[in-house]
């Protein structure tokens, strides 16, 4: 049986391991680090143009995948909205409370609220742990693309990739 | 029959044909630009999601909104577009046109044909049914009259415009049942299948629709997984309770105008059937007569956008308007990024096609 993202459109945990946009879990701090799950050579390279720091890199040859330097990320989350793949998250681990906060590309109407509790899912869709919305950021800010924060318990911080609209709109009527 | 004189004539407003206009323009060319639709952009016109490629060349902009800045650059530099004009036909007299209801013969110096490509259909049990649509039809539908045609769909190939019309129904509040895929594997992006996957939506490959169901309109469709011998894998049927199918299998070159005048084709698989040889500014193996875009071979809007430029430029070099050391120098670039685009896991095979292409214009002049 084949899997990863090919064949299931959901990566396996080699190609995650692999991606070099990906940072270690260890160099994930609370300040938060993009999280840039683009694990095939495709031609494209916003996240590099726009991020602030040069933390990302993938050069004149624009199909090699970007490369993340998790030192010089500070977690600002301008690529979470610039990557036309919606590709990238940027997470954060608050140790002290032993929580993950989890900013997340969303194209969907209608957008959640602060304070709003959503349904957290996994690369299937399928339901993870209840999350709190910290913050919404408005999708004119970023070319239609808004930016959901998300906070949920730490052990779940790998898991969660997304909220599912359709849970989410189902408890909300 | 009424006869018009332009200097350079484009058929064609979508990303390869306003580029050409726009590059031309700037050359000094006087250009028009001929469109069968009331709109200027082509698919561009349709498409909601962002778009990968260069960040110094449109990536990350929405289709739609690189439509809009690309028909605000073309007018500003006098561009002239007719539109809801159909060119029917490329004659030694010059280009068949019906505009207004009425015939003209337009006598143009050069002649860029940038008309695109069509879709491919699949057929099964049930598909001549309303609610089965391709999948521009849904994208018309609903991105552009904003009306959806269904609520419970069945997609129909995963390449990447059958991942993005899944995505883009989730978009507008219907349900997506399913994506099939008769191959074993993903056709598009994995960053796209990622999106639906995410959303809950099931990607079943080695699949294909046995029939759709219903009295006056889709009210059901059966899948059925196929066997490493490609037959039918009997009790693997799965039932949907669908109401739409949209079929996304694959897009061919509309290269009829070109056949028309006695273009050299050559038949070249990657590129999606019969595309004209041409050299590297576009000019096909008829002079005068240039190509751009989805017709010289189905790939990205990135790429027909590049190819119109180069197209744009030689054109008006070839009326005299810049040296040909200025000609190449313009379309080096455009070249270059050419061979960027065509790169990487899903596009490599393209810059093979591309170089067959060349050679075979190469062959055919001598």
């Amino acid at each position: 049986m084949h899997d990863g993202i090919l064949y299931t459109g959901v990566p396996n945990r080699q190609e995650l391991k692999n991606a070099p946009g990906i940072p270690a879990a260890d160099s994930i701090g609370a300040g938060g680090t993009a999280f840039i799950e683009c694990l095939q050579t495709i031609a494209c390279n916003p996240c590099e143009a726009n991020c602030p720091t040069g933390a990302i890199s993938i050069g004149a040859q624009i199909s090699n995948r970007p490369v993340l330097d998790a030192k010089k990320c500070v977690g600002c989350g301008t690529c979470v909205s610039k990557c036309p793949g919606l590709a990238i998250t940027v997470i954060a681990r608050k140790r002290d409370d032993a929580t993950t906060v989890l900013s997340l590309p969303y194209e969907y109407f209608p957008l959640p609220s602060a304070g709003d509790t959503v349904a957290a899912v996994d690369r299937e869709g399928r339901f993870v742990c209840d999350a709190n919305v910290l913050n919404v950021k408005p999708m004119s800010a970023h070319q239609s693309t808004s930016v959901v924060k998300i906070e949920f318990p730490e052990e779940y911080t790998f898991k969660v990739k997304s909220i599912n609209t359709f849970h989410w709109r189902s408890n909300n009527g | 029959m009424k006869e018009l004189e332009r200097e350079i004539l484009i058929i064609g407003a979508g990303p390869a044909g306003i580029s050409a206009a726009i590059e031309a323009a700037k050359a000094g060319a006087k250009v028009t630009v001929a469109d069968e639709h009331d709109t200027i952009g082509g698919q561009l016109y349709k498409q909601i999601h962002k778009f990968f490629g260069a960040a110094d060349n449109h990536a990350g902009m929405r289709g739609f909104e690189i439509a809009r800045k690309l028909e605000q650059e073309a007018k500003e530099l006098g561009v002239e577009f007719w539109l809801n004009t159909v060119a029917y036909g490329i004659f030694k007299e010059g280009v068949g046109i019906v505009r207004d209801g009425d015939n003209f013969i337009v006598k143009a110096k050069k002649v860029i044909v940038a008309a695109g490509g069509i879709e491919n259909t699949t057929a099964f049990p049930g598909s001549t049914l309303p609610g089965v649509m391709l999948a521009g039809a849904a994208q018309t539908m609903t991105n552009i009259h904003r009306v959806l045609p269904g609520k419970r769909m069945v997609v129909v190939g995963s390449g990447n415009v059958g991942l993005i019309v899944a995505y883009q129904m989730l978009q507008a509040g219907a349900e997506v049942l399913a994506v099939v895929e008769r191959d074993d594997h993903i056709g598009g992006y994995g960053v796209h299948a990622e999106k639906i996957r995410t959303a809950g939506v099931p990607i079943l490959t080695d699949t294909i629709i046995k029939c759709a169901s219903g009295k006056t309109s889709v009210e059901g469709v059966t899948t059925v997984k196929l066997g490493a011998d490609g037959a039918e894998i009997a009790g693997s049927e799965q039932e949907f309770n669908a109401d739409t199918v949209i079929m996304a299998v694959g897009m061919a070159p509309l290269t009829e105008l070109l056949w028309n005048i006695g273009c050299r084709f050559e038949f070249i698989g990657e590129l999606g059937g019969y595309v004209p040889v041409h050299n590297e500014f576009m000019q096909t193996s008829v002079d005068g007569i240039y190509a751009a875009g989805d017709i010289t071979g189905v790939e990205e809007a990135s790429v027909a956008m590049e190819e119109g430029c180069i197209a744009g430029i030689a054109a008006a070099s070839a009326c005299g308007h810049i040296s040909a050391e200025e000609c190449s120098a313009r379309c080096a670039s455009h070249i270059d990024a050419l061979a960027v685009l065509e790169s990487g896991e899903y596009d490599g095979e393209r810059s093979a096609a591309r170089a067959k292409k060349l050679e075979l214009y190469k062959a055919s002049e001598k």
